[in-house]
């Protein structure tokens, strides 16, 4: 079994770096302060208080900066991944992803600005019954399942009879990587462009369709689960005002720290250390009590594709990996997500994602 | 005059550990829980340095004057 590494979702425990630097910093005025009490002249008019006061200062400030230190250790225990991460894109520092995203559509698409391809979504053949998901697995299944059985669709599930309703919008990753899109909402210029920004790509404004053809109310709920490009689509329509209520994403092998999801809102990351996907952001998730992430290592072998920790299967092992770990943390945003209505029957609709 | 100045000083570096608390919402847990305890420690270190640096420097102002036996035999010169 793989090891995770797992941050936020505790309720006990939020941190921002810059809230420690800010910590950090106003112990090291404090320090500063303390030392310059320290006046050479008094080694002459008052040598024995001179060499009182250097003593208790220097004691002082010694025993300052063993907390400011703890600060920076706590804050790169925290932190850790983003320190990594920012090695290894050092030489693209300056450069955050979503404006290299808006690069290549202003090169190779600039004329979607001002004229952006229609987007709508089918309803297609294939309506059925599904018990609510209990576990992580079970969502990104549900993904392989449409990714597979129906390219270019995303699976719908509708809870509660009556009165307000739950949705659930399972978004596959990028199916269609010719650099000519095709009819396939979920193809690669989608990909840019959802990782541009919100209300950009073709898919998300077809994902937004499809939600208004499941009929979605202002009173309903909806639950957004995505791979990779599917999971930047749930970020991006978690971070806008809806006329719904977005109750809570779930994310595998997204790029996500760029983007800015509302408190309140629950979010479970699942990533893989060694996946370049969801380091495109450059960055940690944030650590709060709303948002769990889980990163593990996918097992890779030599001869096997460089790609395969990305692969959605890998995501599926990782997933019941994740399940059997039992962590607090993970469990409680999963039942916060999904325990109105674990195990309860659902309708299941399917739409066809196009680009016209 | 420079022991007042110390104490002000010190006053002041009281209060800017003060404002160095972790702040509930932006920072919290265990790890902000014992940063703000270590703070307030600190606060309490500089304080028993401001008392003893206060009563240290009344003994050293005594024997400047001469006031304890060693001091006082040897500005007598009877050693």
């Amino acid at each position: 079994m793989s090891d995770f590494e797992i941050y936020g979702g505790d309720t006990q425990v939020v941190a921002t770096r810059q809230e420690i630097t800010r910590v950090a910093n106003q112990l090291h005025q404090v320090s500063d302060l303390l030392q310059n009490q320290i006046h050479l002249g008094a080694m002459f008019s008052n040598p024995i208080h001179f060499a009182q006061t250097l003593i208790e200062m220097e004691t002082l400030v010694a025993s300052i900066n063993v907390v400011r230190n703890a600060c920076h250790a706590a804050a790169e225990s925290y932190f850790s991944t983003e320190a990594q991460i920012h090695h290894i894109f050092s030489p693209l520092e300056p450069i955050p992803v979503s404006w290299l995203a808006l690069g290549v559509i202003a090169i190779t698409d600039p004329m979607s600005f001002i004229f952006p391809a229609e987007a709508k979504a089918t309803k297609i053949s294939g309506s059925g019954l599904a018990l609510g998901p209990t576990n992580l697995a079970t969502l990104a299944d549900r993904i392989k399942q449409v990714k597979t059985d129906k390219p270019g669709a995303i699976r719908i599930e509708e809870y509660g009879a009556t009165g307000s309703k739950t949705f659930v919008v399972y978004l596959p990753g990028t199916q269609s990587w010719s650099p000519i899109p095709d009819k396939n909402a979920l193809n690669l210029q989608s990909e840019f462009k959802s990782l541009a920004g919100a209300n950009i790509s073709v898919s998300e404004r077809a994902t937004q369709n499809a939600l208004d053809k499941a009929g979605v109310r202002a009173s309903d709920k909806v639950v957004l689960v995505g791979f990779s490009q599917g999971g930047t689509i749930a970020a991006n329509i978690a971070s806008q005002p809806q006329s719904y209520d977005v109750a809570g994403v779930v994310t595998f092998g997204a790029p996500m720290n760029t983007v800015e999801i509302p408190k309140g809102i629950p979010v479970i990351s699942l990533e893989h250390t060694d996946d370049i996907v969801p380091l495109l952001d450059k960055g940690s998730n944030p650590l709060t009590k709303d948002w769990v992430t889980a990163q593990n290592s996918s097992p890779w072998h030599l001869g096997e594709s460089p790609f395969k920790p990305h692969f959605l299967n890998s995501y599926l092992v990782s997933a019941k990996e994740l399940d059997a770990a039992n962590d607090t943390s993970v469990t409680a945003m999963r039942e916060r997500i999904f325990g109105d209505f674990e195990g309860e029957p659902a309708k299941v609709s399917y739409y066809s994602l196009e680009q016209k | 005059m420079q022991m007042d100045n110390i104490t002000a000083e010190l006053v002041k570096a009281i209060g800017w550990l003060q404002e160095a608390h972790p702040l509930p919402g932006k920072w919290s847990g265990q790890a902000a829980t014992r940063c703000s305890l270590a703070i307030d420690e600190l606060a309490a270190e500089i304080r028993a340095a401001d008392t003893r640096l206060k009563m240290n420097l009344g003994e050293a102002a005594l024997n400047y004057l001469g006031s304890t036996p060693i001091v006082a035999l040897h500005f007598a010169g009877k050693i």
